[in-house]
């Protein structure tokens, strides 16, 4: 019995380790333009939720989201607290309203990245191991 | 003036007061017929038109109801609703516009409107169809909805 209790504690702590080792993985990056090295968890949900289109300094930033994938998921999870359909559903509601626009999707880290560099005010993600030059990467508060 | 005598005054004033009373009658009736008139034609016209209207504009709110299920959501069954919704509204507007006694310029307001309205639907149905066969072309057609969602703003079937 003793042992089943041990494997069941080491199992639960491996799957929180994971799930924290998951929602690590993610960085947002923003293009050097950006003032600040840092955002607070608030704005950036308000970012990629279009309810806000600058940050507290005053920078108009814009959204720039993965199509798909584990660090897509683990993002929207992390930050956003949505579900990828939830999120779907909700710019679709935007744009039939005429509240919003859908945004900019990619569909790589790379692309990502390159697009994050050359577009002033943009604002994304990336998977931990993906490399971050022309970027900043922007830590979240 | 001076010169009457007592009698004559006498009559003189029942006769300006006969006139007033005279005078004040035939106004009432005049009155009378006018607000009889106009209540006639707030039973048989504007009131109906009104409940026609009502009618009308909750179509339209079931209409836009049945076009974001089907956008929002992918609820193929939206677009078919919408669609017998408009032709409820387009039926309603048009049994305003055939009320007889409508004010002419009230009766213009209306066929606009379900000129207009058809148009809507017509448009509607069909970006709104093209983005639900195709979910992926909403980025690509997000000006268009939006003018869709303007237009919705802006025309208001109760003017």
């Amino acid at each position: 019995m003793r042992h089943l209790r041990g494997h069941i504690l080491a199992g639960v702590l491996l799957v929180m380790a994971a799930g924290t080792a998951q929602a690590s993985d993610v960085k947002i990056i923003a293009n050097p333009g950006l003032a600040d090295a840092s955002v607070s968890s608030e704005d950036l949900k308000g970012v990629f939720l279009a309810t806000k289109t600058s940050l507290a300094n005053g920078s108009h930033v814009e959204p720039v989201l993965l199509k798909s994938g584990a660090t897509h998921e683990a993002f929207l999870k992390q930050f956003l607290g949505k579900s990828d359909s939830a999120l779907e559903t909700y710019y679709r509601s935007l744009v039939f309203t005429g509240k919003g626009s859908m945004p900019k999707t990619v569909a790589s880290d790379a692309e990502m990245v390159s697009y994050v560099a050359k577009t002033k005010g943009a604002i994304g993600y990336v998977s931990g191991a993906a490399p971050t030059e022309g970027v900043k990467v922007v830590e979240v508060k | 003036m001076s010169k009457l005598n007592i009698t004559a005054k006498i009559w003189m004033s029942i006769g300006v007061f006969v006139l007033g009373y005279v005078l004040s009658t035939i106004l009432g009736q005049i009155e009378g017929v006018a607000t009889e008139s106009t209540l006639r034609q707030t039973s048989e016209a504007i009131f109906p038109a009104a409940q026609k209207t009502q009618e009308a504009e909750a179509a339209f709110q079931r209409v836009v109801k049945g076009f974001a299920d089907a956008v929002v959501t992918q609820d193929k069954g939206g677009l078919d609703r919408a669609a017998e919704d408009g032709q409820a509204m387009l039926a309603a507007l048009n049994s305003v516009a055939a009320i007889p006694g409508l004010p002419a310029d009230r009766s213009e307001q209306v066929k606009h409107v379900v000129q207009s309205g058809g148009d809507y639907l017509t448009e509607a149905h069909n970006l709104y169809g093209s983005v639900l066969a195709d979910p992926s072309s909403m980025a690509q057609k997000q000006d268009q909805i939006r003018a869709l969602a303007s237009y919705r703003r802006s025309e208001n079937l109760a003017r």
